[in-house]
């Protein structure tokens, strides 16, 4: 099929040009990645199928403003951010602040710390991380984003994806130390 | 109840299929882009303009000499200072910066790096111009009401600070007490002290100058006294008087006595 040979830029195109049926073709391919985005981003929030729903939708709404010479990928996981981001807001469970210091200033990319985390201590502990932390975890572990992508998709500096990245790793460490004692 | 990803894939094609949801156009994220960067355009012209217009009157005013005055004069600067123009200038670069931050080339790189660059921009462009005839020809043409709008403006920044007085020396009659005719054509006393700052070649009759001081009725006893030129003096009246500035080089010479000595 010539959905499957293409690429998510070639189908958002034609999406662009008025074939509305095409978008079928990128809901099939990202309803998995964002649902599991959504899953441990929002971890209980019940209403996180819905959000994923929301950001189809929107994504569709918004298709026009996608430049096609660009990833599609971070432009609709900038999408579904702006969604979960905004359903935490309005729940009030989780702050999330406007403008981050860490924003500010450089900082340096720490290097790898070496300490590895299996999948069910994360899983564990990732609902307890801050959202600004957890978000960085769940889109360099999970989503298997690189540090510009999720400079693109958070709109931070790439320096802030790193420190945040150290700083939930120091979080997630000592809620498992913690939990193992 | 668990949507799989054919219910979610149904529900959102048929919420496309029956128009509940629609494409925004095109034009609207041009025009969207287009907003956001003549908003960048103006906060930085708008900026660079008040930063501009507070060097001019800070210069115009004589109250750029203050700090040469040192401690006590940095003091009075500070008081004269145009607070509101100046957070005005803030609120501006601010405002540039959340509207630049949506471009990817500002959100890539720490805030303070896009801050410091707007502010300079900012300092530097304003300070350039300031050097220029724009506000010098913007006061004339609203003093003549051919910019109505922009003259309160300008009447209002154009003011006397009480302890700065700009003036010429028209006489000296020694070497503690000199003659000062202001740009309101008044003249007033100017004492000299030993504690007085000075320039290094002293003053003389036909100079104009920046008196620090606190007058007292129609005598300052000086804290510091600096070369001003008359050139860049944009007065709040026609005309300037007779003997001031330019006009005192030119008139008929008198006694002048030599510049005072440095203390």
């Amino acid at each position: 099929m010539a959905g499957e040979l293409e690429s998510d830029e070639m189908v958002a195109a034609r999406v662009q040009s008025g074939e509305r049926e095409a978008f079928g073709i990128l809901v099939e391919r990202y309803e998995k990645k964002l649902t599991r985005y959504a899953d441990r981003f929002l971890y209980d929030y019940e209403d996180r199928r819905d959000a994923v729903q929301d950001v189809f939708l929107r994504a569709y709404e918004r298709i026009q403003s996608f430049r096609t010479s660009e990833r599609f990928s971070p432009w609709i996981y900038r999408v579904a951010h702006n969604v979960f981001v905004n359903l935490i807001r309005k729940r009030g469970r989780e702050r999330i602040a406007y403008v981050d210091l860490d924003t500010l200033f450089p900082g340096g990319i720490p290097d790898d710390e070496g300490r590895q985390f299996v999948v069910p201590d994360m899983e564990r502990h990732l609902a307890k991380l801050d959202p600004k932390y957890r978000e960085v975890v769940v889109l360099f572990y999970y989503e298997n984003k690189s540090y510009e992508d999720i400079s693109d998709i958070l709109h931070i500096p790439i320096s802030t994806v790193g420190v945040r990245l150290a700083r939930a790793r120091k979080a997630l460490g000592t809620l498992i130390d913690d939990y193992d004692n | 109840m668990t949507m799989t990803t054919d219910d979610l894939k149904q529900t959102i094609m048929h919420t496309i299929r029956t128009n509940r949801i629609v494409m925004i156009p095109r034009i609207h994220f041009f025009a969207r882009t287009g907003l956001f960067l003549a908003g960048v355009g103006l906060a930085l012209v708008t900026s660079i303009f008040v930063v501009s217009f507070i060097h001019f009157t800070l210069r115009d005013n004589g109250l750029l000499e203050l700090p040469r005055f040192g401690a006590p004069g940095v003091m009075a600067l500070m008081g004269h200072l145009p607070w509101l123009s100046i957070l005005f200038s803030i609120a501006m670069v601010v405002f540039l910066e959340i509207l630049a931050s949506h471009f990817s080339y500002v959100y890539k790189r720490p805030l303070v790096y896009s801050i410091i660059a707007g502010v300079v921009i900012v300092v530097v462009s304003g300070t350039l111009i300031a050097r220029t005839s724009l506000h010098e020809s913007a006061f004339r043409l609203s003093h003549e009401g051919k910019l109505p709008g922009i003259a309160p403006f300008y009447q209002r920044a154009m003011y006397n600070p009480p302890n700065v007085t700009i003036g010429t020396v028209t006489n000296m009659s020694d070497e503690h007490t000199a003659k000062l005719l202001t740009r309101e054509g008044l003249e007033v006393v100017v004492i000299i002290s030993a504690q007085t700052r000075i320039p290094d070649h002293g003053v003389g009759v036909g100079d104009t100058v920046v008196v620090f001081g606190e007058p007292a009725s129609s005598t300052i006893h000086a804290l510091g006294i600096r070369p001003f030129d008359p050139e860049r003096i944009i007065f709040p009246h026609a005309r300037r008087p007779e003997g001031f500035g330019e006009d005192a080089r030119h008139t008929p010479q008198r006694e002048i006595p030599r510049p005072l000595p440095v203390y």
